[in-house]
């Protein structure tokens, strides 16, 4: 399994924008199609947003750990956090049939991981979150012009 | 950089965004537009969210398109020039059937 991207965040939002150029980076590397990297950039938008915004009780500053690994045109994404334990897998399917008045405003972002994404696990290790995030790859290469 | 436009005759304000509109960014846009909707007469108050220089939306941003939905009689709030990746994101949330999104 080929590493293909790691990084260290700071547990402030401010850090979001920089792991999206680094996806970006990874995808112009790989031919990666803008459609299957949005996915991705959407999905860790997420998952890191509910990491910094509620995964800390105290006001230290704190280290997010994400690695990218890739084989077989998957990519393994893993994220590593020392927040209070919580499993986004736990999390109950928000309601998406009623309607404007009835919809609650929360519990979009993990619908769009969960759906986003190929694979989901999580672990709680060491006193720490680990989620690893699988995406099936698809390629510009892989796309045959219509003619 | 949030930009508005009020139709008086209409009642209808139009929301221009350019940024991508995520965790970051869309707590502001809700204050700068819930400040700006303070003032309006809320009654057959329409809202149109222009999406044409936005490359990305995460669900904080959806969150504010329920908050002002509810907010307004059916069919009165409205995205308009959305791509489609943003647009199939909205369809994955089940937005698409709770306010017209073009």
């Amino acid at each position: 399994m080929q590493k293909c991207f790691s990084m260290k965040l700071k547990n402030e939002l401010e850090e979001i924008i920089r792991m999206s150029k680094l996806i970006d980076k990874f995808g112009d590397e790989h031919n990666i199609t803008p459609d299957t990297l949005y996915e991705i950039n959407l999905a860790l938008e997420e998952i890191l947003t509910n990491i910094i915004s509620y995964g800390f009780e105290d006001k230290l500053k704190h280290n997010i750990f994400i690695e990218g690994h890739l084989h077989n045109n998957i990519l393994k994404i893993k994220i590593e956090d020392d927040g209070i334990a919580f499993d986004p897998l736990s999390i109950k399917e928000p309601d998406l049939e009623s309607n404007i008045e009835e919809r609650q405003i929360g519990g979009l972002g993990i619908h769009l991981v969960k759906t986003l994404m190929q694979n989901i696990s999580y672990l709680r290790e060491n006193e720490k979150n680990v989620l690893i995030l699988e995406k099936l790859l698809k390629c510009t290469e892989d796309l045959i012009p219509i003619k | 950089m949030l930009k508005f436009y009020y139709n008086k005759h209409e009642n209808r304000l139009l929301c221009t965004f350019d940024e991508r509109m995520d965790s970051m960014s869309s707590p502001n846009a809700e204050k700068e537009i819930s400040k700006k909707i303070d003032g309006l007469s809320i009654e057959n108050l329409s809202i149109v969210f222009d999406l044409e220089k936005v490359d990305f939306v995460s669900s904080a941003f959806m969150r504010i398109c329920i908050k002002f939905a509810k907010k307004l009689k059916k069919d009165n709030f409205k995205i308009v020039n959305t791509k489609l990746m943003i647009k199939k994101t909205y369809k994955i949330a089940g937005l698409d059937k709770l306010m017209n999104i073009e």
